[in-house]
Order: C-alpha cells, then sequence, then structure tokens
C-alpha cells in the first residue's frame, strides 16, 4: 500500500472512530498513531508519541487558554454575565434574537483584546449561555451564536493566528493585522443579521424578552456593563501602552475579573476557588487533549503524502483563476473538518500560497480569506474546536449536536463574508494601503 | 534499487530565505549527481515534526534527514554546540561552518556524541552573524545601561546583564508586538532574520555590535540510513554536504545585502558600535562561567578545549 | 460496595486531589504572569525564569487534569450515531471505544517514559534565566498519561460488568 492509500483509510477510519462514539481526542490520535506506525514503523510512531506531549504543552504561548479559561469562570462567578444582559436586554430586548446580537458585539468587543478564538468561544459561553437558555432561547441557537462568535477575535487584531500567516508567508504582519479589522467589523455585523433572519423565520427560538423601560432606565442601565467594559478597556489599554503582551493579557484579565468576583462575592471564600479552578482545569484538559491528538493525526496525514498530493493538483490546473478559488475554498473545508487552525495553516500555506500568488492575488487579501476560511473549519463537525470548546464550558447544558446543527445559518453567513472578501477585495486592503 | 529519503524539517517552503532555497538546492542536487537514481521528499513546515521533536524523530527512522537546530539541546549535544556557549565570538557564518567541519575531523567525539542519538552529521548551517536591533539609536556601551533586551537560552542573559541591561524573555511569535509596544528596546538578530521575522518595520535601527555568527543547525541524517547507504551514494552525500555550506553561505551573502539595501528606504538606520566596548565586557565573571562550564564538558568527553577556545576569541 | 467500586471511588478521589493541585497551579500561573509583567513595566526587571516556570506549570496542570476529566465524562463524545443503536451494538461500541483509549494512551505513556529516562540519563535542564532539571517535568506527562490510560481501564471494567448501569438506576 502506498501512503497516500494509507493516508485515505485513515481519514476513513477517523470519521467511522469519531461516529461510534469514541472520544475525539482518541479517535485522532489512536488513528493518527496506527497510521503513523503503518508508515514509519512501531518505532518511529512511538518516538513522535514521546515528544509531542510535552512539546505542545511546554509552551508559554498556549499558557494564554488556561488563563482566558480562568478569566471566564472568575467573570462569570463575578455576575458579569447577568449584569451584561441586564443591561442589554434593556437595550436589545425588544429586538429579535437580541441577546445572541449582543453576544455577538460582546465578542467582537472582547475580541479586540484577545487573539484566541478558544478563549473567546469559552469566556462567551461561560457569561452569555446561561441567561440565554434562562431566558427560553433555543439550545442550538444560543450555543451556535457562541461558537461562531469566537473567531471573531482571530478576524479582529491581535490575533496569533495571522501571525502565524505572516511568517509562513513572508507576508507583512503589520500590514495583515490591520487588513483584519473591516472584515472582522463586517463580519460580526453579518453574525448578526445571521441571529435577525433565524428568529425572524421561527420566533419561537429566541423569546422575546418585553421590557418597557424609559430611556433613563436604559442610560442608568448602562452601569452594569461598567465592570466588563472597564476590563476590556484595561487590557486594550495594557496592551497598547505595552504593559504586557497578547499571550499575558491572559493572566491580567484573569487577575481583573478575580478582583471583580472578590468585590462581588464580597469574600475570597463565598467564590468557591477551588471549583473555581476545577472547572478551568477540567475545560484545558479537554482543550490540550484535543489540540495534541489532532497534531498527532495531522503529523500523520503529511507523512502520508495527502498534503503533499492536493499540491501537485493545484498546480498542473490550467482553469479560470476564480476555480482554484472555489477548489481552494474545498480543500480548505474539508481538511478543517478534520484538523485545528495552526497545524491547517502550517501543512496548506506552502502548498496554496503560491498557486494564489502565482494567479496574482494579494497576499494580504489572502491571509484575511485563509483566517476566515480556517476559522469556518473550527466550527464545522466532526471536528470544531470551537464548538467542542462551547460543549466543554456549557457544563451539559448542550450536547455537541445541538451546537453544530444551530450553525448552520452562522456558516452561510461565513460563505456570504467569504463572496463579499472576493467581490471587494478592499475590505481587507483598503486600511494597509492608506496607512503607509 | 531507487529510494526516495524523507527530509523532516521546521522550515516552512514558503519562506523562500536561505535555509529553504538551500535545501531545496540540496534535494536537487542529490537528485542529479546520483544520476537520477535517488531522490529526497521533504515534509517542511513542521508538518511532521517540530523543532524540538526532530532530533528523536530522525533517530528513529520517520526521517532519514533533517536539521537539528542544536541550541535548543545544549545537554543532548553539548560538543556540536561550541559556538553557543562563547557569545560574543568573532568568526563569521562561512568561518563557522569551516570550524564545525575541521572539530569533527579532528575530533571524533564530535561525531560520536551525535551516534550516540543514532545520527550523522552530514553538513553545518551557522546563523547568520548577529547585531542588535533596536526601537532607539545605540550609539556606545553607555546607551545600552537599563535597556530591555530579548534573550533566550544561556549564554545571552549573561552578555546582557553583563551590558548592564535588563534581559526579558519573550516569546519568538510575541517579538514583533513586544518591540512595536516597547516592552523590549533591543533583539539580538542579524539582518536576514530582522526581515524574515519583519521586526524591522518596528525597530528601525540596526547597532553593527559583533555578536558573531551563533551555531546553527546541523543537516543530520538517521545514522542507520547513512550506514545502508552504497558507498558511492555515501560519497554523493558526503561532498554534497561540504558544497552546502558554499551554497547557502552565498545564499544568505545574497539575502543579507539585499536586506540591507532595502533599508534606507524602509527608514532603517545602520549604527556602528565601538566593537572594544563590547570586547572589554567578556571577561566579566558572568560571561566567563558561560564559557567555563563549556570547557569542563568538552575535558569531561576527552576533547582538548585550549585550541577550540582559541578559535573563538577577539 | 463491591471491591470494584470502592477502587472505583478511590481513584476517583485520588484525581480530585491531582486536580486541585492542577487548579492552584494555574491560580500560581496568574499571579506569576501578573508579577512578571507588573514588575517589567514599573521596575524595568522582570522577574527571573518566569517564562520558563510558566511553561513548565502549563505542562503539570494539564497532564495532572486529564485523568480527572475522563473520570468526571469530561472529554468529548459524538453519539449521534450509536444513540441509535440497539442496546447490545451500543455496549460493543462502549467497549471498543474505551479499549482503544486504554491501548492508546497505555501507548503514549510507555513513549513518554522512554522520554523521561533519556531526560534523566543526560542530566537535560531547562537553559534559561534559571536553571532546573527537566527529567520531573517530562515524568509529570508519563505520570498524567498513565493516569489516563488507567481510568480507560478501570472505565473498561465498569462497563463490561455493568457496575455503571447499575449505579446509574439506583440514582435515579
Ligand atoms: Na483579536
Ligand atoms: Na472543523
Amino acid at each position: 500500500m502506498t501512503g497516500l492509500e494509507i493516508g485515505l483509510i485513515g481519514i476513513g477510519a477517523l470519521f467511522a472512530a469519531i461516529l461510534l462514539g469514541v472520544n475525539v481526542m482518541v479517535a485522532l490520535g489512536a488513528v493518527g498513531a496506527i497510521g503513523l506506525a503503518s508508515i514509519v514503523g512501531v518505532k518511529g510512531a512511538t518516538a513522535m508519541l514521546s515528544t509531542v506531549f510535552f512539546d505542545t504543552t511546554h509552551s508559554f504561548h498556549f499558557s494564554v487558554i488556561p488563563l482566558f479559561l480562568l478569566m471566564g469562570f472568575f467573570a462569570m462567578r463575578a455576575g458579569l454575565g447577568e449584569d451584561m444582559f441586564e443591561a442589554t436586554s434593556k437595550w436589545l430586548g425588544n429586538l429579535k434574537g437580541g441577546l445572541a446580537i449582543s453576544t455577538t458585539i460582546g465578542a467582537a468587543a472582547f475580541g479586540a483584546a484577545s487573539g484566541s478564538s478558544v478563549g473567546t468561544a469559552t469566556v462567551f459561553t461561560k457569561l452569555a449561555l446561561p441567561e440565554m437558555l434562562a431566558r427560553g432561547y433555543d439550545k442550538r441557537l444560543a450555543s451556535a451564536s457562541i461558537a461562531i462568535a469566537g473567531t471573531l477575535a482571530v478576524m479582529i487584531p491581535p490575533s496569533a493566528l495571522v501571525v502565524v500567516y505572516g511568517i509562513l508567508t513572508d507576508s507583512s504582519i503589520g500590514g495583515l493585522l490591520i487588513a483584519g479589522v473591516i472584515p472582522g467589523v463586517v463580519f460580526a455585523i453579518l453574525l448578526c443579521f445571521a441571529t435577525y433572519f433565524t428568529v425572524l423565520r421561527n420566533p419561537a427560538l429566541a423569546p422575546v424578552v418585553r421590557t418597557e423601560s424609559t430611556l433613563r432606565e436604559k442610560v442608568y442601565s448602562l452601569r452594569l456593563a461598567g465592570p466588563l467594559v472597564l476590563v476590556i478597556v484595561c487590557i486594550i489599554a495594557g496592551l497598547y501602552l505595552g504593559i504586557f503582551t497578547p499571550t499575558e493579557a491572559g493572566g491580567i484579565g484573569a487577575g481583573l475579573t478575580l478582583l471583580l468576583a472578590i468585590v462581588r462575592q464580597r469574600s475570597l471564600k463565598a467564590l468557591k476557588l477551588n471549583q473555581t479552578l476545577l472547572d478551568t482545569i477540567r475545560t484545558s484538559a479537554m482543550i490540550f487533549a484535543i489540540i495534541i491528538c489532532a497534531l498527532i493525526f495531522s503529523k500523520f496525514l503529511a507523512i502520508s503524502g495527502v498534503a503533499n498530493a492536493l499540491g501537485g493538483f493545484l498546480t498542473t490546473l490550467d482553469v479560470n483563476r476564480w476555480v482554484v478559488v472555489a477548489i481552494i475554498v474545498g480543500i480548505y473545508l474539508v481538511l478543517g473538518m478534520m484538523m485545528d487552525a495552526p497545524a491547517l495553516l502550517a501543512i496548506t500555506l506552502p502548498i496554496t500560497h503560491p498557486v494564489m500568488m502565482n494567479l496574482g492575488f494579494d497576499p494580504i487579501w489572502f491571509g484575511v480569506f485563509v483566517v476566515l476560511l480556517v476559522e469556518i473549519g473550527a466550527v464545522t463537525p466532526p471536528v470544531g474546536i470551537n464548538c467542542f470548546v462551547v460543549q466543554a464550558a456549557s457544563e451539559g447544558r448542550v450536547s455537541l449536536e445541538d451546537v453544530f446543527k444551530g450553525l448552520v445559518p452562522y456558516v452561510i453567513a461565513g460563505f456570504v463574508m467569504l463572496i463579499l472578501l472576493c467581490v471587494f477585495p478592499q475590505l481587507a486592503l483598503y486600511l494597509p494601503q492608506t496607512m503607509k | 534499487a531507487a529510494d526516495t529519503y524523507k527530509w523532516i524539517t521546521f522550515k516552512p517552503q514558503g519562506a523562500g530565505d536561505a535555509q529553504a532555497i538551500s535545501t531545496q538546492w540540496f534535494i536537487d542536487e542529490f537528485k542529479k549527481r546520483t544520476g537520477d537514481e535517488h531522490e529526497i521528499e521533504v515534509y517542511w513546515g513542521g508538518s511532521v515534526a517540530k523543532t524540538r521533536e526532530i532530533p528523536d524523530s530522525l533517530a528513529a527512522g520517520v526521517g532519514d534527514f533533517g536539521d537539528i537546530v542544536t541550541p535548543y539541546f545544549p545537554d543532548k549535544f553539548p560538543l556540536n554546540n561550541a559556538v553557543g556557549f562563547f557569545i560574543p565570538q568573532p568568526k563569521s557564518t562561512i568561518e563557522i561552518s569551516g570550524l564545525m567541519e575541521k572539530w569533527h575531523e579532528t575530533y571524533p567525539q564530535f561525531a560520536e556524541e551525535l551516534a550516540r542519538s543514532n545520527l550523522k552529521a552530514v553538513g553545518f548551517r551557522p546563523l547568520e552573524s548577529y547585531g542588535l536591533l533596536c526601537t532607539t539609536p545605540i550609539r556606545s556601551a553607555g546607551d545600552l545601561k537599563g535597556k530591555r533586551i530579548r534573550t533566550y537560552g544561556f549564554a545571552y542573559p549573561a552578555l546582557v546583564e553583563a551590558l548592564g541591561a535588563t534581559p526579558v524573555s519573550v516569546a519568538t511569535s510575541e517579538a514583533y508586538e513586544a518591540l512595536e509596544r516597547s516592552i523590549l528596546d533591543c533583539t539580538p538578530i542579524g539582518p536576514a532574520l530582522a526581515h524574515g521575522w519583519k521586526y524591522d518595520e518596528v525597530a528601525k535601527y540596526y547597532i553593527e555590535i559583533p555578536l558573531g555568527a551563533s551555531f546553527g543547525h546541523l543537516i543530520a541524517m538517521n545514522l542507520d540510513t547513512y550506514n545502508g547507504m552504497d558507498e558511492k551514494t555515501r560519497a554523493i552525500v558526503d561532498q554534497l554536504g561540504k558544497d552546502y555550506a558554499k551554497n547557502y553561505a552565498g545564499e544568505l551573502d545574497k539575502t543579507i545585502s539585499a536586506v540591507r539595501a532595502g533599508w534606507p528606504e524602509k527608514g532603517v538606520e545602520v549604527i556602528q558600535f565601538p566593537a572594544d566596548e563590547l570586547i572589554a565586557v567578556i571577561d566579566d565573571e558572568r560571561i566567563q562561567n558561560v564559557r567555563k562550564e563549556w570547557i569542563g564538558r568538552a575535558e569531561a568527553a576527552g576533547v582538548p578545549s585550549d585550541e577550540i577556545v582559541e578559535e573563538l576569541r577577539f | 460496595m463491591s471491591l470494584f467500586d470502592r477502587i472505583w471511588r478511590g481513584y476517583g478521589r485520588f484525581l480530585y486531589g491531582c486536580g486541585l493541585v492542577a487548579g492552584y497551579t494555574t491560580f500560581a500561573m496568574m499571579l506569576l504572569v501578573i508579577a512578571n509583567a507588573a514588575s517589567r513595566f514599573l521596575f524595568n526587571s522582570p522577574v527571573s525564569g518566569a517564562f520558563e516556570i510558566t511553561e513548565t506549570m502549563l505542562t503539570v496542570l494539564v497532564f495532572l487534569s486529564l485523568a480527572l476529566t475522563q473520570y468526571e465524562g469530561g472529554h468529548i463524545r459524538v453519539v449521534l450515531l450509536t444513540q441509535r443503536l440497539p442496546g447490545g451494538l451500543q455496549k460493543i461500541a462502549r467497549l471498543a471505544a474505551l479499549a482503544l483509549g486504554a491501548a492508546f494512551f497505555a501507548w503514549c505513556a510507555y513513549a513518554a517514559w522512554g522520554y523521561t529516562l533519556a531526560s534523566y540519563a543526560i542530566g537535560e535542564q531547562q537553559w534559561g534565566a534559571v536553571r532546573y532539571p527537566l527529567y520531573p517535568v517530562k515524568f509529570m506527562v508519563f505520570f498524567g498519561l498513565t493516569l489516563l490510560a488507567v481510568q480507560y481501564v478501570l472505565g473498561l471494567v465498569r462497563e463490561a460488568t455493568g457496575t455503571e448501569q447499575a449505579e446509574e438506576l439506583a440514582s435515579k
């Protein structure tokens, strides 16, 4: 059997194992490891298993994940979610899907401080999901609106993934980061519309909270949003003043929300610190297990030659350039079902970037396009890391199926955004070109 | 029989830098020199093994060729890390590859150290000569006092402290923003890497302070694969490894010239630093302790260190 | 209570203890990151070794919490298809999934043990602003993977002997 055949069998086996109810981490890891063993031998596969766990976790870069989780759990204990929704329901409560829409807006604002799609999805699961469910929102709509909102943190700078793209393709990181601002905002607006129209078609999904509040009450309610706004302002200010780095922002944010939680609970004891810390480590264990096992699987895909074969196929095509774009979109969607975003970029960009440059596309534009594309992959089944995170952080309130099913309108919004980027490349290019 | 060897590297092909270009040259040349009989397939971008994973993966036969960043493994490969303990030192990139080659020929302990991990060095790829890239102009040792300088590993913290500056650890992926937001004032780097990591977009002063060319990467092979090659192929690999140094250094020089030529337009100013002010601090106890540590390890391995140390003296 | 039940609960309590250590490691990591940024900004002197220690703390907290998460059923599964299968097939699928998990993580633990021994043999250290040996950190990886493999084995026994179902019925 050739490596390529083994690779294709492995892809089939992964889907089968996941559907048969094997833990996703075990499916990814076991299929990946067995696949590796059949190509490079048991000794080789064992060597790869020996290094990947330590190498992935002994990393400053990833310390942001438990710290953002901690921030989310402290924010929950501080009651920031209840307060925020009290305020937004006064303003948006009479709007169809108002709470889901304010989640999207909140995540966009939070995304300006955070570079982590997974971290943002976690924080907003903690903040917004219980509130939405308590007010009769449909599980699918509520959980999916949060899973997709996480992607805004990667679109809107700062963004670790955008930096990865810049490094892999030798493009200007400064330019790339600025380029994400307008598409990030436009995508946030599209997501709000997706919620609005979904609820318009089926009002039962999101009962409108009828509140007859005066303008005075509305303005007064803004104070409730104060603490969260304060945290976000502190983080943004700290980043721009050079007090801490985006990774360190996780620790600072956790510290700030801890203070708010102590104030709110009136003592450290009432905070139930043990419980909060256990919640944090359970979720981070789940996330790291998936990340590492996804890495094992993507190492297998790489060495099987499936990835290299795709590149060879693309470079021999002789068709209209938009056909190539459509094929590349298809490839990312298929691979995005199985791999996490950084691994996907590392494997595919050496293949797709040169092809796109030869076709005359702008590297900055392609950066925004491809980051959106892999972020859509972060919410598609069966390996949709944001959905896993939402489900895990929901503490059993929603099932994985709920999240995936609810995502249909938002994935459509993602496609609309991809089309908008193709029709109006200036969305991505205007700011980098005028800043020069 | 025709063989296809696997090369595992952390470097993305798209980087298009001297390492990527010269790696591709090695691959093409290997095919040509074996008369199209054998070839090498490259697994770029850490897709199979990341930097810290490569020695173990290579030793176990996941790959046949691979790039080993020796400074990541000071305990596993202490001898082959010699240069990393001597910062600053006066030798250039091509001189350091010559020295590595010479030491491997002179002292069998260098190869034995790798053979213990089932590895064989077939080529050497030192880094470019480093200076400091800073966000403010630095014209003398006095200007460095209190500056926050990025450090990693063991030798740079000692040097930075000896210069009266503050060593700061920042992840490579965050160094760009750290320079932009003044969390860092300077980072040790050469022109090609400064351009490759885009740091010269946000730090506009390149200080010509002679930190020297660090080692670097081994182009290593799985020892079993190497021993299993027929004599003709092995000879081709050996010769290619030697020719590689020239090709790589040539590519690196091209990149450095191009980057330097583009700097005035980009607003990057090159500033000379009085070398004797740097050389004066080498006697500092902290720097000397790092060097003594290597000397101790070399002697323990039975390598006479005097000649090697002499080569790395200003 | 049967012997197996006592083992199961005792193991759960042990994992809970590991989880608390992991939780307070996370808390300490937060304090360290804050202290480092504050000291760097205010006094121009970062906390020596904060960067390296944060990395080590991350490894420790992840591997001390993997098995607890599995004990509590926290690792992700898709039950879309299996819940529609007849009872007998469901049970076989669950047994196979647990056996695969046990075998995979036992393999990983074996690999991590070799990696730990190699690190110990060369006296590998963290080389940075601070120095400390790395083999205990690598041992934590082995330890966490072993706990997880054992948890899968216990889950398999529980599923095979039907203890789980009986308990769920009892709790209703
Ligand atoms: Na962001
Ligand atoms: Na996906």
